[in-house]
């Protein structure tokens, strides 16, 4: 049984990472997009995984973003207390709309384990952490894609 | 590469009791692996003038591990390659001999997996950290509560499944395969254990699609091996089971790997062509395998990444029995880690040795005629390693 005091893990303090969470704390989704090839990259980093380019610019897709579930798991045991009261929860790994080759993995919030899919629409938000912190989250998006 | 293939061979191989709760130090265990295995070859441990570790959880240091065996080492290392480590520590030690730095070199696995430093076995607090800084782009998994290899990989799994209609009934057969192997080996934790479909399917899920027998068991226990030159094999004790071919640690073109396009091509998809191009052979000339085992799922993917069956044959070529002794390719046929032990793959490659040396000629353990082997393995989707091996 979790305790009401347990925070979750919150993601490491990395300066490679920094403008991604920095976004998020304002409900904003930012991608690292490449100078050189043009393509989108996630997780953020100091190079282009597609072409090795060194310049990278961080790009902002606001906070309209919706998405398409790729895959997703459905957790029924938690291994950290700070999710015991979740379970059983779910994460998801969804393509992001308007950003090919982009796919960010979080959880489906507001959606029962059975009704989450492959290929199901999803839309991004952003709620507030115990402890302040915002996440960019999935929920499900009854409108469908954009 | 061809100039590689056949002239390094595996001459020792060893272990410490393996149990639930050995109530020794891992340096004691890694160091009675060693003299095991030392014995096992023929070998003297001043013959050793190598040694190799995979050093993650608590393991113990290569440099201790030579000083309670009595030696000097040329040259030691304490590596972390994951699940990945057995067969990439094999292919430097070759690389390390093949460079003249040494002559034989002793790999070693030590760990008290179940009353020490579990591997995600239950809520470790520390093991979210790990994960994210360990794994790469972990800090984009752990605070949505991928916390374990088990979370991380069924994401992969789950896509694979969907994508080529592998069943949970697919999986069960992994397992109950691995469990009849064990009911052979005395010296498997789970010797003497069933599992029949009724009992796999009534099993809770752990994480869709893992439930408890899909994931591998945890023990204390070290194993050791010892690498060195064909020549020098010819001397040692035992009939030496020579290295064919060797892919040492082969990537997905992404570190984090929900960022490949396409997350069900894994790195076994890559350590294939390597190793049977050197070896100079095809999956049909395998006669018997070790295949990474920490989830059941994990079989099934690289029976098909390595070419055994097509993308999506896997799951009925289990259930079909053909990975059970006495079926075209006996895998895992001590248990594997689903149901002898678990040191990250080290007891798979052990085994497979014992095989190809025909160990257990004359009991229905022994893999008929035998002569090619391969072992592989699996640090996450993202990279593999892997060894054919010829008696």
């Amino acid at each position: 049984v979790g305790h009401p005091d347990l925070t979750k893990p919150v993601p490491v303090d990395d300066p490679d990472h920094r403008c991604y969470w920095e976004a998020a704390g304002r409900g904003e989704l930012a991608l690292q997009q490449c100078a050189t090839c043009g393509e989108f990259s996630h997780p953020p980093g100091p190079g282009c995984p597609h072409c090795g380019g060194a310049e990278l610019a961080w790009v902002t897709l606001g906070s309209s973003v919706t998405g398409v579930v790729y895959s997703f798991i459905v957790v029924q045991r938690a291994f950290l207390e700070s999710f015991a009261d979740d379970v059983p929860y779910v994460v998801a790994l969804a393509d992001v709309d308007g950003a090919p080759g982009v796919r960010i993995t979080a959880n489906v919030l507001g959606a029962e384990p059975g009704d989450v899919s492959i290929g199901m629409p999803v839309r991004m938000v952003w709620p507030e952490r115990p402890g302040g912190r915002r996440m960019p989250q999935w929920s499900a998006n009854e409108e469908g894609a954009d | 590469v061809a100039a590689i293939a056949d002239r390094y061979a595996i001459v020792g191989v060893g272990e410490s009791e393996r149990s639930r709760s050995s109530g020794k130090s891992t340096l004691r265990m890694a160091v009675e692996a060693s003299r095991s295995a030392i014995a096992d070859a023929g070998l003297e441990a001043s013959d050793i003038d190598c040694v190799l570790s995979y050093k993650h959880s608590d393991s113990c240091d290569s440099h201790m591990v030579a000083t309670y065996l009595g030696i000097r080492p040329t040259y030691f290392m304490d590596a972390v390659g994951g699940g990945a480590s057995t067969e990439m520590l094999v292919a430097d030690a070759i690389g390390l001999i093949e460079a003249g730095i040494c002559e034989t070199a002793l790999i070693y696995r030590s760990m008290n997996g179940r009353s020490g430093k579990r591997m995600g076995g239950e809520r470790d607090p520390d093991l979210h950290e790990s994960m994210e800084t360990l794994i790469p782009g972990g800090s984009f998994l752990v605070p949505y509560g991928i916390t374990t290899p088990a979370q991380q990989f069924a994401m992969v799994a789950n896509r694979h499944m969907w994508e080529t209609g592998t069943t949970e009934e697919h999986l069960g057969h992994v397992c109950i395969t691995f469990y009849e192997h064990a009911g052979l080996n005395p010296k498997a934790l789970l010797h003497g254990q069933t599992l029949t479909m009724e009992d796999y399917l009534k099993a809770p899920f752990l994480v869709t699609p893992f439930r408890l027998h899909d994931c591998c068991v945890e023990t204390d226990e070290a194993n050791a091996l010892i690498v060195t030159s064909a020549e020098r094999a010819r001397s040692c004790a035992r009939v030496p089971v020579h290295i064919s071919g060797v892919s040492a640690r082969s990537g997905v073109p992404h570190a984090h790997h929900y960022a490949v396009r396409d997350i069900t091509e894994v790195g076994g998809h890559f350590a294939a062509p390597q190793v049977f191009g050197m070896a100079g052979l095809t999956p049909a000339d395998v006669d018997v395998a070790a295949f990474y085992d920490c989830f059941s799922w994990v079989v099934l993917v690289q029976l098909e990444a390595y070419g055994f069956v097509a993308r999506g044959d896997a799951g009925p070529f289990a259930a079909e029995g053909h990975l059970r002794l006495g079926g075209t390719l006996p895998s895992n046929t001590a248990g594997g880690m689903s149901a002898e032990g678990y040191t990250h793959g080290m007891n798979n490659v052990i085994e497979l040795v014992r095989q190809l040396r025909h160990e257990y000629a004359g009991t229905p353990r022994q893999a008929e005629d035998c002569e090619v082997g391969l072992a592989t393995g699996w640090d996450g989707p993202r990279a593999a390693s892997a060894l054919v091996l010829r008696r």
